[in-house]
């Protein structure tokens, strides 16, 4: 498989090749028959494809790789203990529980967020739907600063919800809500409105209407976002790790842990958590993925 | 049952879509609303379905004024152009949304729902979903759907637009005999005049929201009441400045009464032929001839003719105030 694609070094003269190619005015491409010019762009989607490959084997799969030796390094015996350790499933415990929570609660505020931009008109929309990105541009440490100050033990509303599950998951709930509002809102916005209209006369009432026609044709990106969202938050630290105060067996997520384990020197420890924290992840958008395809596959 | 407009206006921010619209659509009668688009014959099928709220006026249906009624307390049968089937359900859970909707029992809503299915062709596809469709079958799906509730009245959006040539013909004369069987006072919106001449019993033509005439089909096509009924409903020409039907002015070699005109155009259509003629002074004018006619005179180019309407009376009756409006 590796032998068929072309070397690093030859790919910038492919690609060269190719791009004189589409702009064929020069005077030295116009003997070239059509199989030479064939030829040239063959080889260049094989660059490309090679590109990626490269590109994702740096970024994604290498890391990936590292890890899982890293979690192994001192055999399966050792990679389980560190993993099922007490410190380490009442750590993970508490980071599912967050996680689902907090993408529980974006799937309907999403969902209601991405309707009111959708459906609604009123003064600051383009404003409001410039804002929801903000999560994902702003530091999550400037967040969690941002909520520790707010919710913290000086906050300004006397509401101290540091070192709860409570401050966890509105810390997680902020990091994520854009998942769930940009997968929801083009959807909404591609729907007519016709079906839900049909319905109305056929004398469904507006909450039936919701539940029969709308939910159902927003379910599958629903699903996709939530899903994304409960992955994102499974890895979360910078927004979480001031307001949770860390507190081992207690308000310690799974971030945390492998972060301090990490700097006591237990790197194979802190990879072996992070492995099964990757695990969940994975199977959640896998799994979320498989049931939304299914869902929209019925509807053509 | 009948249905009553009585002042209807809407706007769409400034611009005024429907002005001051009254009408009484008949019980039983296939009403086609015919007109442009933009004319806003949708909006007013809307309106009546309740979908779209209007700014003044009344809606009747029957006795009952149901200006401020939603949708749902309608019942009124509503086919959208688009069919908008409910896309994650099948064909028979399509068709018995309506009576799931008003809780009849299992059984029924079965029996209703096959019987539906039947009358609309679409037995063995029950278990299909949308997707499956031809365009004809979902739009008969639509038609099911609708009228499963038994509605009053029923509504449809330019149902035969988006079929091909075929399929929309055999679907016309189909829908319009299932209406005269069912007796259901049907408001049809079209922007194609054959299909409004061919399926409806009276007409009513929009033009910027306002009714430039109604009557029956035959009725309007012969006295159109404005230029734009007139050119809407079909072909017109003119001679001496008054509007003709081509097919009401006839050719003949020689004669007194009539223009003489020389022939600069002739278009074979296989069952009509379209004869352009001009006269000393530069006005042309164009005859339409049926097969057999064109053969007896067989025109062609630099012919002379003189050219006469069979009957004295134009298209359209001169009436200043009406042709000033238009």
């Amino acid at each position: 498989m590796l032998e068929s694609l072309p070397t690093w070094s030859s790919l910038p003269v492919n690609l060269l090749a190719n791009h004189s190619v589409a702009t064929a005015e020069g005077p030295s491409l116009r003997w070239r028959s059509p199989r030479a010019v064939r030829t040239v762009e063959k080889s260049s989607a094989a660059a490309a494809k090679g590109l990626v490959l490269f590109y994702i084997s740096l970024i994604v799969l290498i890391p990936l790789a590292a890890l899982l030796t890293n979690a192994f390094n001192h055999g399966v015996g050792s990679f389980w203990n560190a993993a099922t350790s007490t410190e380490s499933l009442d750590a993970l415990r508490l980071t599912v529980t967050c996680s689902l929570l907090a993408a529980a609660f974006n799937a309907l505020a999403g969902t209601a967020t991405a309707f009111v931009l959708v459906r609604d008109r009123f003064w600051g929309k383009s404003a409001l739907n410039a804002i929801i990105d903000l999560p994902f541009a702003l530091p999550t440490v400037v967040a969690g600063v941002t909520f520790y100050t707010l919710y913290g033990p000086h906050s300004p509303f006397h509401v101290n919800i540091t070192g709860s599950w409570i401050g966890i998951t509105v810390a997680i709930m902020f990091v994520t809500l854009p998942f769930s509002v940009r997968a929801v809102q083009p959807v909404l916005e591609s729907l007519s409105g016709d079906a839900e209209a049909a319905a109305s006369t056929l004398g469904a009432s507006s909450f039936y209407v919701f539940r029969t026609i709308t939910l159902p044709a927003i379910l599958p990106a629903l699903l996709t976002g939530t899903g994304l969202a409960f992955a994102r938050a499974l890895g979360e630290y910078g927004s979480v790790v001031f307001i949770s105060n860390n507190l081992p067996y207690r308000s310690e997520v799974g971030s945390s842990y492998i972060y301090s384990l990490v700097s006591s020197g237990q790197v194979s420890s802190a990879a072996s958590v992070a492995l099964i924290l990757l695990t969940g992840a994975l199977l959640v958008l896998v799994a979320s993925n498989v049931i939304a395809r299914r869902l929209a596959r019925r509807r053509g | 049952m009948t249905v009553s407009l009585d002042g209807v206006s809407k706007s769409f921010g400034k611009s005024l879509v429907l002005d001051d619209i009254t009408d009484v659509f008949a019980d039983g009668e296939m009403t086609a609303l015919l007109g442009p688009s933009g004319s806003g014959k949708s909006t007013l099928l809307r309106i009546i379905a309740g979908l779209t709220p209007l700014d003044s006026g009344r809606v009747r249906l029957g006795e009952r004024d149901v200006t401020s009624s939603p949708a749902r307390e309608r019942h009124i049968g509503f086919c959208f152009q688009d069919y908008a089937p409910f896309r994650h359900l099948s064909v028979f859970a399509n068709v018995a949304y309506g009576l799931k909707v008003q809780r009849v029992p299992r059984a029924e809503r079965k029996a209703r729902v096959e019987e539906l299915l039947g009358l609309v062709r679409l037995e063995d596809f029950a278990d299909r979903y949308p997707h499956q469709l031809s365009g004809g079958q979902r739009q008969r799906m639509a038609l099911a759907r609708a009228l499963a509730i038994k509605p009053d009245v029923l509504l449809l959006d330019e149902p035969f637009a988006a079929l091909d040539a075929q399929v929309r013909g055999e679907l016309r004369s189909w829908v319009r005999s299932l209406q005269r069987e069912l007796g259901i006072t049907t408001i049809l919106v079209t922007h194609d005049q054959i299909e409004a001449m061919e399926i409806a019993d009276r007409l009513v033509i929009l033009n910027e929201g306002r009714i430039e005439q109604t009557g029956k089909p035959s009725f309007v096509y012969d006295h159109p009441s404005t230029d734009f009924v007139a050119g809407f409903l079909g072909p017109i020409t003119t001679l001496w400045g008054i509007s003709y039907r081509p097919h009401e002015l006839e050719l003949s070699l020689d004669g007194d009464e009539g223009e003489k005109a020389t022939v600069t155009d002739v278009v074979r259509l296989g069952f009509e032929v379209r004869v352009v003629l001009t006269n000393q002074t530069g006005e042309s004018s164009w005859v339409q001839l049926t097969h057999d006619q064109a053969k007896a005179l067989n025109p062609s180019i630099g012919q002379r003719y003189v050219v006469r309407p069979r009957s004295a009376r134009g298209l359209i009756e001169q009436d200043p105030t009406k042709r000033a409006r238009s």
